[in-house]
């Protein structure tokens, strides 16, 4: 009468399957769903559906679609929409009053407006800031990110990444030490931003045209086979890209001033990778129906969360200082909360879901090699499929956990796992350590019900 | 223990670990070659004393209470050793790692498909509130339910069988115990034989009931489908019995369609009433309390009358009605009549017989949440029945006791003995007062079942059980009794004898 | 070196007894997936504190006496942190969290609950169901403590004083965990007793077969590991884990039931059942002495 025979799932009390052949049956080690939010649980099953399976199924074929091309390096104002006129710089995040910031991202939106000469002084940047007489608005509002403060202004020069007409933009990184993404704004910065601005762009986009454009997808591929897993440890793709653009870049004037700045940047690709995932996630923003999440982001007092179904709204909840290692003379005490659009890379698969690849950030943040397997693996859990291009050794070479599905975060109680670097909480001082951190579970269970909702309307 | 055996003992001072990691600790070095016995406690003055006992511990050895003590016995000292290594290998692997627990089982239903995709039912016994969520996720896979859960509101139940009727699955319960699907029994059920009869039952002891009095009879059931208590009812509107009578139809093994239930909604029987006329093979309704009746349809009021027809149907006979010549009507000392039931149709049958033949008793459905008041479900404890058993035995209004005996899957692995020493207790009771208690009933079981009828049955008859093949036959004495003039005492003593 | 924890940066949750006194100089015992366990310090100016243990929890784990409940996130703060730290030499200060902001006190004594028979019912029910053997040899395995379980609360609630005292010297630091399956078996009659002392319901025999527990436990406290001292000293004085509070919801609500059921799988790994089966059967035992009666009719 059972097509297939009778072959039961067992969900709860052995008891119940005691008359059955052991070998019928599976026993599952059940847990209550939802992080124990029943409402949520009961609208992640309904939303469970054919329909939601297609729509993540047609949003993760977009983002694995998208192949990024580093094409150019040109000053914000003339690419990143919006920044051409009147006075608005972006930051990292979800949207945040300039009253609630936190003192790396004053500081870095204070250092950003004296380099542009809108103030004299911090002083004043503070306070056309808290007029509202320079607006800011979040990097992922228009087709930007930046790491940490992420702090893009008008004159920057800024990473383009293209495919079939879509472009995404990133900062420049600026190198460790005192930098105006950890909210420092001194001589030192602003002289550095300068020499970015004058030298350090216009090299990078003329060894550019020179050379050609660079296909970001197999550079992050072939350096998860050295080694980086893409968020945390940029030192193989840094290099990748260092020689691929090399010969190009020596032929300009202050060519060598230029590899020089590349040669003691482990993290200049970060940045690049960073605009290249924005791109491969935008490609799912609002496909209805679908659950797959197109970005986590923090603004160093919130976290917040898109999801493709949900188009552009923001799921968001406090976040904390990431855990982790600290370099000599810091702790945690020290620490920011988590700041920074960085974790776009986990949003697309690399970053802390791809930890298997790279044991040597595994001892970075505290751990051993069979952790960094054990967190790819179950990152897994809550993913949709791998991601075609970026395949893990450790693996078996198949591709890392991509496309974060909130239905299954929900369901299994397993949260995505991100890979960070840790700023002081003091503006200026800059990096202090770096560690693993977990988005909010409330930002989840938000998530369900935005998408319920937006499903009932429909 | 031969002489050949070793013992080995390792104390690690001050160790703090888990128990889960004790535990794992354990069975790691349990499977170790050569290994007996492995024992992995906290060094504190009870365990080292069980250790002593079962010749664990080598004499002299000090321990104090937080220290954590590990000891093998083993076909030789090198096995012994090898497993105590393996043992403190895992203690020191947690203090390198960061102890993150490996996942081994699967956790939810789409994980569990993932390791064995080809599950066709899935089994629900989550608490309440979850369970509308697990039974949809079942649901939406493909699955047929059985939902053992209960605390289900009704705006779910209909909700989800709505969706399962939609895609032609079963949804059995909420609060369903009773499933034989294809030979597979889920819950309370009994190793009953195949054959070509189907139940659909919104009653578990019911469905019991019908199906080891078919067994009995030599007929054999092809499915038995729970459906809930609920699913007759106005608002459910039988969403289940309609899919489970679309499956049995199509079920080139099931010749016979029983249903059976507790009395329903008026609608919802009329409805299914005349479906189940026009089906093209025997059906019978049995539906408790209705008055007996044959048309298109066979419907019977009671549990054994159903069982009967459908034997009928398939040329057999129950031996309780076959004309096997029941024992004369004892003569009772006093004409109350009390039933202590702990299967809820059962007793609900009982009433209908004593009803009908307008004869007056107490019949007590134990296992209902009013008697259950501190106690496991007497089908599972049955002491909680006895000492209501004892207590009738002392008073002076009753003449006859009716019990029931349910075993199968599920069952107390020995339910006659309580009972049989109870009625012992209560008898003795009553004949230090001059009276005599007559105790009669039935066993609703089979021979394969796991606690075997023939010796619940065996225990039962030695304490003085008046038994009977089925709990309508059981019954059926007690009215003749209550019906006769009472007597002398000699008159019972023989007829008793 | 002095590793110092800060307060943690989201409002976490102190039990009412922490002992400030030992907060300053603890050392790591054991960190676990959702707890730590730390000890003051045993250092020769430790005087009579050395030892008291503070637990700190996260995430589902709950409060325990004389402990911190921090958030998950929190939690997992403190947990990496504990395990980049050599427990052998470090001392830990958390004397600060008392004085942050964000500590609410919580007082974890038993309050007054009315004993459901429903409820109580259900529960020795689900444990009937659920009796797997618990550990690799017959011999150490947590049913032969829990075995005794109604035994006690029989003799407890009888006031039998020889009984209770022979009983309670078998359960003491006795069976298979960290925390010994006997010494779990009585935290879970103790949180029943005192559930229905402080409500009235337990007759004056029950009262005096509880001092008489009391006494014996109190007596056998050096027989069995720290943290199982730390719990039943603190159940003594009436006050449980939160995790002891919810599952002890499982004998006065019926819906509480499957959940604390569900919970108690995941303490230990036999500690939440053996707790339930104390409770259990004291609950039963306190009911049956009022309530054995036949009812008259249908």
């Amino acid at each position: 009468m059972i097509a297939g025979g009778v072959r039961v799932l067992n969900v709860g009390l052995p008891l119940i399957v005691d008359g059955v052949d052991p070998d019928a049956v599976v026993q599952l080690d059940w847990r209550p769903p939802a992080f124990g939010d029943a409402d949520a649980a009961r609208l992640m099953a309904s939303l469970d559906t054919e329909r939601t399976a297609e729509a993540n199924d047609r949003a993760v074929t977009a983002m694995h679609a998208v192949r990024p091309q580093l094409t150019s390096i040109r000053p914000a104002r003339e690419v990143v929409p919006g920044l051409a006129e009147g006075r608005l710089l972006l930051h990292a995040g979800p949207p945040i009053e300039v009253e609630r910031m936190c003192g790396p991202m004053l500081g870095a939106l204070m250092g950003a407006a004296v380099f542009e000469g809108w103030a004299a002084d911090g002083d004043q940047a503070r306070a056309l800031l808290e007029s509202g007489e320079i607006a800011v608005a979040p990097c992922h509002h228009h087709q930007a990110v930046g790491p940490m403060a992420g702090v893009v202004a008008p004159s920057m020069p800024v990473v383009v990444v293209e495919d079939g007409g879509r472009q995404a933009f990133a900062s420049l990184n600026e190198g460790l030490g005192k930098v105006l993404r950890f909210g420092a704004y001194d001589d030192e910065v602003i002289t550095r931003l300068r020499w970015m601005r004058e030298v350090l762009g216009p090299v990078l986009d003329a060894a550019l045209r020179r050379s050609g454009p660079i296909d970001i997808t197999s550079l992050v591929a072939q350096a998860l086979m050295m080694g980086d897993e893409g968020h945390n440890r940029n030192v193989a793709a840094t290099s990748l890209f260092a020689r691929r653009l090399g010969p190009a870049i020596a032929v300009e004037e202050s060519g060598t001033e230029v590899l020089g700045f590349l040669a003691g940047n482990d993290h200049f690709m970060l940045n690049v990778s960073m605009a290249a995932a924005k791109l491969a996630t935008d490609a799912a923003v609002g496909i209805a129906d679908s659950t797959v999440v197109t970005a986590m982001s923090r603004n160093g007092v919130e976290f917040g969360l898109r999801v493709a179904g949900t188009g552009e709204q923001w799921f968001t909840a406090p976040v904390g200082p990431a855990d982790g290692l600290f370099f000599p003379g810091y702790s945690i005490e020290d620490a920011n909360p988590d700041l920074g659009d960085s974790a776009i890379t986990e949003t697309l698969g690399v970053g802390g879901f791809a930890m298997a690849a790279s044991p040597a950030i595994t001892q970075f943040v505290g751990g051993t090699p069979d952790d960094a397997l054990a967190t790819t693996r179950s990152m897994r859990r809550i993913t949709v499929r791998p991601h075609p291009a970026y395949s893990i050794p450790s693996l078996n070479f198949t591709g890392t956990p991509s496309g974060i599905d909130v239905l299954k975060v929900l369901d299994t109680g397993v949260l995505p796992v991100i890979n960070t670097g840790i700023a002081h909480r003091l503006a200026g001082i800059g990096q202090i350590g770096a560690g693993i951190v977990t988005a909010p579970p409330e930002v989840f269970q938000q998530a369900v019900r935005g998408l319920a909702d937006r499903r009932s309307t429909v | 223990m031969s002489s050949a055996d070793a013992l080995s003992v390792r104390v690690f001072p001050r160790l703090y670990r888990d128990s889960v990691t004790l535990m794992a600790l354990a069975a790691s070095a349990q499977k170790a070659d050569g290994v007996v016995r492995v024992g992995a406690v906290m060094a504190t003055p009870a365990n080292l004393a069980i250790l002593a006992e079962a010749g664990m511990l080598p004499e002299g050895l000090a321990a104090s209470p937080d220290d954590l003590i590990i000891s093998v016995r083993a076909t030789d000292e090198t096995a012994a050793d090898a497993a105590l290594d393996v043992a403190e290998a895992g203690l020191s692997a947690q203090d390198a790692g960061t102890g993150e627990r490996v996942e081994v089982l699967p956790q939810t239903l789409a994980e569990g498909l993932a390791v064995d995709a080809t599950c066709t039912v899935a089994a629900v016994s989550t608490p309440g509130t979850y369970a509308p969520v697990v039974v949809e996720q079942a649901l939406r896979r493909g699955l047929h339910v059985f939902c053992f859960s209960d605390n289900v509101s009704v705006a779910d139940e209909v909700r989800l069988k709505r969706m399962a009727a939609e895609r032609n699955l079963l949804l059995m319960g909420p609060d369903c115990g009773t499933a034989i699907l294809d030979g597979t029994p889920l819950g309370f059920a009994n190793a009953v034989r195949p054959g070509p009869i189907a139940m659909i039952a919104a009653s578990g002891t019911g469905a019991q009931e019908v199906s080891c009095l078919l067994d009995a009879a030599g007929a054999g059931v092809s499915q038995i489908i729970g459906v809930g208590g609920r699913d007759l009812s106005e608002d459910v509107g039988g969403l289940t019995t309609n899919v489970a009578l679309d499956l049995v139809l199509a079920d080139p093994g099931t010749e016979v369609v029983v249903l059976v239930s507790k009395p329903a909604s008026p609608a919802v029987a009329d409805a299914l009433l005349a479906r189940l006329g026009s089906v093209g093979r025997p059906v019978v309704a049995c539906l408790l309390g209705l008055e007996d009746s044959d048309g298109a349809v066979t419907v019977r009021g009671t549990l054994e009358g159903g069982a009967a027809a459908a034997a009928s149907a398939v040329g057999l006979e129950l031996a309780t009605t076959s004309g096997t010549p029941e024992p004369p009507p004892a003569t009772l000392s006093a004409r109350g009549v009390v039933g202590l039931y702990t299967g809820g149709t059962l007793a609900s049958e009982a009433k209908v017989i004593l009803g009908r033949a307008d004869v007056a008793a107490e019949i007590l459905d134990l296992g209902d949440d009013k008697y259950t008041a501190g106690r496991p479900h007497p089908m599972i404890d049955p002491s909680a029945r006895a000492e209501h058993v004892e207590a009738a035995g002392s008073r002076a209004d009753v003449g006859l006791l009716l019990v029931d005996l349910v075993i199968g899957h599920g069952a107390a692995a020995d339910p006659a003995t309580p009972l049989a020493d109870a009625v012992r207790a209560a008898r003795a009771a009553a004949e230090r007062d001059g009276r005599t208690l007559v105790v009669v009933g039935s066993v609703c079981g089979t021979a394969a079942d796991p606690q075997g009828i023939d010796g619940q049955r065996a225990i039962l008859r030695e304490a003085g059980v008046l038994l009977f093949a089925s709990n309508a036959a059981a019954v059926r004495y007690a009215v003749a009794c209550a019906s006769q003039p009472p007597g002398s005492q000699a008159d019972r003593q023989e007829e008793l004898s | 070196m002095i590793p110092v924890v800060p307060a943690p940066s989201h409002p976490f949750r102190a039990a009412y007894d922490v002992e400030r006194a030992v907060l300053s100089a603890l050392r790591i015992v054991h960190v676990g997936q959702s707890s730590a366990l730390l000890e003051a310090h045993r250092g020769p100016a430790a005087g009579p504190r050395a030892g008291v243990l503070v637990p700190v929890t996260w995430s589902d784990r709950g409060l325990a006496p004389g402990g911190f409940a921090l958030t998950p996130h929190d939690g997992l703060r403190v947990r990496r942190l504990l395990l980049a730290t050599d427990p052998g030499s470090a001392l830990l200060d958390l004397s600060r969290w008392l004085d942050a902001s964000g500590a609410t006190p919580v007082d974890l004594r038993m309050a007054p609950l009315r004993i459901d028979p429903a409820a109580t019912g259900r529960l020795a029910l689900l444990l009937a169901g659920g009796e797997e053997p618990t550990g690799t040899d017959p011999a150490l395995d947590a049913r032969v403590q829990r075995a005794l379980a109604p035994a006690l609360a029989d003799a407890v609630v009888q006031d039998q004083e020889a009984r209770v005292h022979r009983l309670a010297q078998r359960l003491i630091g006795a069976g298979p965990g960290a925390t010994p399956a006997g010494d779990d078996v009585l935290l879970g009659t103790l949180a029943a007793l005192h559930a229905a002392d402080r409500a009235g319901t337990a007759t004056d025999r029950a009262h005096r077969g509880r001092a008489a527990l009391v006494t014996v436990v109190t007596d056998g406290l050096a027989r069995t590991t720290a943290a199982s001292r730390h719990d039943l000293a603190a159940a003594l004085g009436g006050s449980f884990a939160e995790r002891a509070h919810r599952m002890t919801a499982a004998i006065t609500d019926v819906h509480a039931v499957g959940p604390a059921y569900d919970d108690a799988l995941g303490w230990g790994a036999t500690s939440g059942v053996d707790f339930l089966h104390g409770l259990a059967s004291t609950a039963q035992a306190l009911l049956g002495h009022w309530q054995n009666r036949l009812p008259a009719t249908a």
